[in-house]
């Protein structure tokens, strides 16, 4: 059987060819990207700065989303996932790395950040504004909360690569309670980080649900990525075939469209209250992105990302379908990119979207790197937690 | 079919117990004499009830006027009420249809009374609006239906009105998925009860169920369909009664984050409300092989966790209310706090915030006396989350000659106690005759004692 | 369906469920099998269909999604313009909730009363009981005795290797009632 082989040969090699096929692509793809960009910096700095906190705050949502994914998971007592936890534990592992790559694209324009030349003489209402954006103080959190991400996800992920060693069960009893510090201290941090890095873009407007916002469409491409490497991992030959089945594919396609109509709700309900109340100070960031020519970005933003894969997961068959399952997948992966596109761009580069060659080069570069360092950290450890005691469970088990 | 299970996996249901004596055992209730502790119970609820009855009564008879509210503070008790026990029903639909989704089989011991706790919570909070009107016998002007006076439609840009739509579609579905979960115990009931009036009710309202597979092939999609639809409903309901303030210009009262930071508080009170009536019932029916310390453990939580998003949720309006720079929200904050309402401001955050955090303790947690005297404080304090918002947002507003300050007249609080009065006089009569634990659900998901074959091939031939 | 039946009464679902997969697999026609609960997997031994009530559900929900943004529309927009606020007569985002709970209701009621339909339950229904404790801990299995060739003993033979409490011989009566 062959989930049995690859529980007992869980560092199994897949097809050969493939993978050098799959990473010299990817690595062409990375330095391709690169390469554009970093000329472009002669061109247009502005762009390509924009261009980079969209694909470095993706990057790191992605590998925030892998803990978070893996952190619910223990909290919930759920033992559906393990079979395949090495996929959200790979993206986790990526923390560090994409943590660090967001700490140097904030860090080389700073200054972008608006509100280092809004404020003159008397601060009034704003003195916590001003307090608050302090350059130093606003670096130091910035610092802090990528360190406290990547510690508290690299302990997550070591002790479980550990329980493969040793099999001592009572690992999954102490990474419960590791989980559960990292959900309270990402709750908070997440939210700031958030206020930080995307609203203090317009540094006059805010909205309280911005952190949940943000959250939402952080789950949502974790998911998607989950989908995407868990199909391609398991097939012509992969580790993860005969372990990740059909089952585990229909219950994260019921968690897609589950967290697709959360995003939505929290879009929605962020906007119409905006509308609603239809005050100055909180219409302009709808006002830039509804009309004119954002309009139909900010509609494509919402097709991609929710009606597609409501109409499209809803039946049950589809949520079992290898090849539905991936473009729904890549499809929320494109919305997420033009969900980022569509919060940073209006705010650095004003009221007309471009889309060109730096874009392009961007994507390129973000698709590669994302994808070496996610199948670079996932061959970095065993591709199934072979001693965790809800294997069984999840290897066995019947979605409804 | 051989599920596998984890052996951390506690079991579902304690005390090896065999399929049939799962029936026995949750029917019992059914088959003995009401106690004297029912009794008792009754008539407190009863008196309640007749309280509440009187004075709305004497409310709808003489006006509004009655109540405490004033120029200022325009919405008060009443509408605290209102949102509180609405909140209170959430839990029981998230724990049918958000954990059915979820497959956390814990809650098919807990489902049942949870969601009868769903509709008497939606019934009493229906009653607040429904008095707010005035004139209540003109409820029926919210239905948009052809009409003589224009024909004038209702205002759906309203969120009032969308507030009609909700609680009703709430109301509606709660009770339709409560009663479709309930036909096969009812066709349970009708085949172990000797002939006579019992038998002839469940027969009538069990709908000819036989337990037929075809007909369970369907009844399980469309409760997978109802629980599909209940879980985007419970979150619509509660957003749209956080948009009855929130699509509003004032401050404390307009700030995006209301529609989840209301979800979430509901889900957080309807635990504490659903583990309150849990520690009491499992003690009084002798339950406790069904709803295990695993179960209150779970909900605990659970709970906590539903307390901690809410305390998020506070830190993020008061920190909004500072970095957006906005005078008015900082001032409402600042009143908030330190206000003459402080004391109620603060009864919520250490009520709701502070002292769910002792749940972390897994010993806290499996001490039943604690765990009762928290849910008790929790009630109490997302009572007080409701006061909060609308009270201190109202009474001192833009205009400083305006200010007033607010208090509850008795008629008020009779109306409230009569609400509580209706909740507990409903559910104590839910207990005696319906099961309390739904029977086939609680069969499906734990997994029960096989006895030996011969064992029970003699009892057949014996029968 | 001939008048003959054979009824196989068990005491475990993993016993019915063997059951169930083995007798359909040696090619023999099943009516139906009663159970207390919803026994996961029956539906795949009995070679059930799934249900399409999914598909009455979605309807109903399209219905009342449209159907309710076409009357807002319609009411606020077209038979009596109303001034809410400055915002315009046709408002979308604030005709959503109103749109949802509607889509909600059909989608709701309209599910259960096509299960109601299909399964021809309604409120004085008189079902043939053939073991009262199916709905208490009894598995019943329904065989249909389709042709001559059917060999009673051989069956019976075969069920009671999955433990079968007992095994009788039963003949419908004419509306499909057993006798």
């Amino acid at each position: 059987m062959s989930t049995e082989d690859s529980l007992t040969n869980p560092q199994r090699s897949f097809e050969a060819a493939n993978v050098t096929r799959r990473n010299s692509v990817l690595r062409r793809l990375a330095v391709a990207g690169a390469v554009v960009l970093a000329c472009g910096i002669a061109f247009s700095a502005e762009r390509v700065w924009s261009n980079l906190l969209v694909g470095t705050f993706y990057l790191l949502t992605i590998a925030l989303g892998g803990a978070l994914f893996v952190a619910l998971t223990y909290v919930s007592g759920g033992g559906w996932h393990v079979a395949f936890r090495r996929i959200p534990e790979a993206m986790a592992a990526v923390l560090p790395v994409a943590g660090v790559a967001m700490l140097v694209v904030l860090g080389v324009r700073m200054s972008r950040y608006g509100w280092h030349h809004d404020w003159h003489g008397d601060v009034g209402t704003f003195w916590f504004k001003e307090l608050w954006l302090t350059p130093s103080f606003w670096a130091v959190r910035a610092v802090a909360y990528v360190s406290l991400w990547s510690l508290l996800a690299g302990w997550l992920v070591a002790r479980s690569r550990k329980q493969d060693r040793t099999g001592d069960a009572s690992i999954t009893g102490g990474n419960v309670r590791i989980s559960a510090l990292f959900l309270a201290v990402y709750a908070v941090t997440f939210s700031l980080a958030s206020a930080d890095w995307m609203m203090a873009l317009e540094p006059m407007w805010f909205s309280t649900m911005w952190g949940v916002y943000n959250f939402a469409g952080m789950i949502q491409a974790a998911l998607a990525v989950v989908i995407v490497l868990g199909l391609i991992l398991r097939s012509n030959g992969g580790p993860l075939q005969g372990v990740f089945n059909d089952e585990h594919l229909h219950d994260l396609g019921k968690l897609l469209l589950g967290f697709s109509c959360f995003w939505m709700y929290i879009w929605f309900s962020q906007y119409m209250l905006i509308w609603y109340s239809n005050i100055p100070e909180e219409t302009s960031y709808f006002i830039t992105r509804t009309h004119g020519p954002w309009g139909p970005i900010v509609v494509g933003c919402i097709v991609l990302n929710w009606v597609i894969p409501f109409f499209v997961l809803l039946p049950k068959p589809a949520k079992r379908s290898s090849g539905i399952m991936m473009k729904v997948a890549i499809v929320v992966l494109i919305g997420r990119w033009v969900d980022l596109y569509v919060m940073v761009f209006p705010s650095t580069l004003g009221e007309n979207p471009v889309f060109g060659i730096w874009e392009a080069a961007s994507i390129s570069c973000l698709i590669g790197t994302a994808g070496l360092l996610l199948f670079r950290s996932f061959a970095n450890a065993g591709s199934v937690p072979r001693h965790d005691p809800f294997l069984p469970e999840s290897l066995h088990y019947h979605t409804c | 079919m051989s599920d596998v299970h984890a052996s951390l996996r506690s079991p579902l249901v304690t005390g090896d117990k065999t399929i049939s004596d799962v029936t026995r055992d949750i029917c019992a209730p059914m088959d003995r004499k009401p106690t004297a502790l029912w009794w008792s119970a009754f008539g407190l609820s009863l008196t309640a009830l007749i309280v509440g009855v009187a004075a709305v009564w004497y409310q709808i008879a003489t006006g509004i006027g009655t109540w405490g509210l004033n120029k200022t503070v325009g919405w008060a008790f009443d509408i605290t009420n209102f949102v509180f026990w609405v909140g209170i029903g959430h839990a029981g639909t998230l724990i049918s249809a958000v954990l059915f989704l979820f497959r956390q089989k814990w809650r098919t011991a807990v489902n049942r009374s949870a969601e009868a706790m769903t509709l008497f919570a939606v019934m009493c909070a229906g009653i607040f609006p429904l008095i707010h009107m005035g004139r209540p016998w003109l409820a029926f002007w919210m239905m948009p239906y052809p009409n003589t006076r224009g024909p004038l439609w209702v205002n759906f840009k309203s969120p009032l009105l969308w507030d009609v739509f909700a609680i009703s579609t709430y109301l509606a579905i709660s009770a339709v998925f409560w009663y479709v979960g309930l036909l096969p115990d009812l066709a349970t009931i009708r085949d172990r009860s000797e002939p006579g009036w019992r038998k002839r009710i469940t027969s009538i309202l069990c709908l000819g169920w036989n337990g037929s597979a075809r007909t369970w092939l369907r009844y399980e999609t469309v409760y997978l369909l109802l629980a599909g639809l209940a879980t985007p409903l419970v979150f619509s309901v509660h957003t749209i009664v956080s948009m009855d303030f929130a699509t509003a210009v004032i401050p404390g009262w307009h700030t995006t984050i209301f529609p989840p930071y209301f979800v979430a508080g509901a889900i957080f009170s309807g635990l504490a409300m659903v583990l309150t009536l849990m520690i009491i019932a499992r003690k009084v029916m002798q339950l406790e092989d069904y709803i295990t310390m695993t179960h209150i453990d779970r909900m605990c939580k659970l709970m906590m966790s539903m307390g901690c998003i809410v305390g998020l949720a506070y830190g993020t309006e008061f920190f909004m209310a500072f970095y957006s720079g906005n005078g008015y929200e900082q001032f409402v904050f600042k009143n908030r706090a330190l206000g003459p309402f402080a004391w109620a401001y603060w009864t919520m955050v250490s009520c709701n915030v502070l002292i769910p955090q002792l749940l972390w303790s897994r010993k806290l947690r499996s001490t039943l006396p604690v765990v009762f005297v928290i849910v008790i404080l929790v009630n109490v304090g997302m009572w007080f989350e409701r006061f909060v918002i609308i009270v201190t947002s109202l009474h001192r507003d833009f205009l400083p000659s305006s200010w007033a300050s607010y208090a509850p007249t008795s008629i008020e609080i009779a109306t409230f106690v009569g609400s509580f009065g209706l909740f507990f006089t409903c559910f104590l009569i839910f207990c005696r005759i319906a099961p309390v634990i739904a029977i086939a659900e609680i069969k499906g998901a734990a997994h029960l004692k096989k006895r030996p074959p011969a064992e029970s091939i003699t009892e057949e031939k014996a029968a | 369906m001939s008048d003959r039946v054979l009824l196989a009464t068990f005491e475990h679902e993993d016993d019915l469920l063997a059951a169930t997969d083995a007798v359909r697999r040696s090619g023999f026609k099943i009516v139906d099998a009663f159970t207390p609960y919803a026994v996961h997997g029956l539906e795949r031994a009995m070679g059930l269909r799934p249900s399409r009530l999914t598909w009455v559900c979605f309807l109903c929900g399209m219905i009342g999604v449209l159907g309710m943004l076409w009357f807002e529309h319609w009411s606020t927009s077209i038979d009596w313009k109303l001034d809410v606020g400055g915002k315009p007569w046709n408002s979308l985002p604030s005709d959503v909730p109103v749109a949802f709970e509607a889509a909600v209701l059909l989608a709701g009621f309209g599910s259960v009363f096509a299960l109601l339909a299909v399964s021809r339950l309604f409120p004085g229904k008189q079902p043939q009981i053939i073991n009262p404790r199916v709905t208490d801990d009894r598995f019943l299995l329904v065989i249909d005795e389709a042709d001559a060739g059917f060999d009673t003993a051989a069956v019976r033979k075969m069920l009671q290797e999955f433990h079968a409490l007992a095994v009788e011989e039963k003949i419908t009566l004419p509306g499909g009632d057993l006798q």
